[in-house]
């Protein structure tokens, strides 16, 4: 990576209202944030209590998707009742133009980088 | 003293430095400690470092004697800046420690180095196996801690979250 590459622009998360859990479902929703590079978009999620081998990652369109099997059930109590969950899962929705063929993950202490690379698209201008 | 991660408006950050310093005056507390986490989006492969630094020449040897690398580069702003401006124009001492930390995502390893740095500099023993223990239930705990915060300030719509719960 050399300095260029480094420059990012700092994201606000894209899905703040979605951090919210499904207590029926027994599914947590991960944190997450999106940042942007010179040519590429890295996007993070905050996955403890996982496996690596028990991250599914699929991607539709431009929606991405993470779904994950804790290794063990979570229990906590909210509004009065103990609520056990089993999963993170969470969608997010990517800015376009990107090469979903040339995205890598990368996995490491409880935390899933994605890379996903810009498609670089233009033409060039003939100069008179 | 120990003071760590004190989140309120910056504005206020220079008179609550002032009423710390007339605490301590009042309570002839000799020293400061400030405790906080530096993001760091690249951490090293070896796990976080902590970085230290100091307002008089007295408490240079500390870091030095606990192997703490020296605060050289960065820009420091809020509550810190406005603790360390006021107590490097007294006679009281102010030391502060910024263990390397995730930008947005909870962590705990974070608050274990800058515990095992503190261990070390008050002479104090603190068992941190349970928290080493529980790490990524801890993570997570954090996490609700933010989805709680986050629930609230979309009922005040004027308050802007802080950086880590956007």
């Amino acid at each position: 990576m050399n300095n260029y590459d480094k420059f990012e622009f700092r994201m606000t998360s894209p899905v703040i209202g979605s951090l919210f859990d499904d207590m029926e479902q027994r599914i947590l929703s991960p944190l997450s944030y999106l940042r942007e590079f010179n040519n590429y978009w890295m996007l993070e999620f905050d996955l403890p209590l996982v496996n690596k081998k028990d991250i599914k990652v699929t991607f539709d369109e431009n929606i991405i998707s993470i779904k994950a099997k804790l290794k063990e059930e979570y229990s906590e109590e909210k509004l009065g009742n103990i609520t056990k969950f089993e999963y993170f899962k969470k969608s997010i929705s990517l800015p376009k133009r990107i090469d979903i063929k040339k995205t890598t993950a990368k996995f490491q202490k409880g935390r899933l980088e994605i890379k996903i690379p810009k498609k670089i698209v233009g033409h060039s201008i003939k100069i008179n | 003293m120990i003071i760590s991660d004190v989140p309120f408006d910056q504005y206020l950050a220079e008179k609550f430095a002032i009423a710390i310093h007339a605490f301590c005056k009042d309570h002839t507390i000799k020293k400061i400690m400030l405790v906080s986490g530096m993001e760091s989006v690249n951490q090293k492969e070896d796990g976080p470092k902590i970085y230290g630094l100091v307002t008089h020449p007295i408490l240079e040897s500390e870091l030095y004697d606990n192997q703490i690398s020296k605060f050289l580069n960065g820009s420091i702003f809020g509550t810190d800046a406005a603790i360390i401006s006021v107590f490097r124009k007294t006679n009281i001492p102010v030391m502060v420690l910024y263990a390397e930390c995730h930008p947005f995502f909870p962590d705990p390893e974070a608050s274990i180095i800058a515990i095992i740095a503190l261990t070390k500099i008050l002479d104090i023993k603190i068992d941190i196996k349970d928290i080493q223990n529980k790490i990524d239930t801890l993570r997570i705990q954090h996490r609700n801690l933010m989805e709680e915060t986050l629930r609230t300030l979309q009922q005040e719509k004027k308050t802007k979250a802080p950086q880590i719960y956007r």
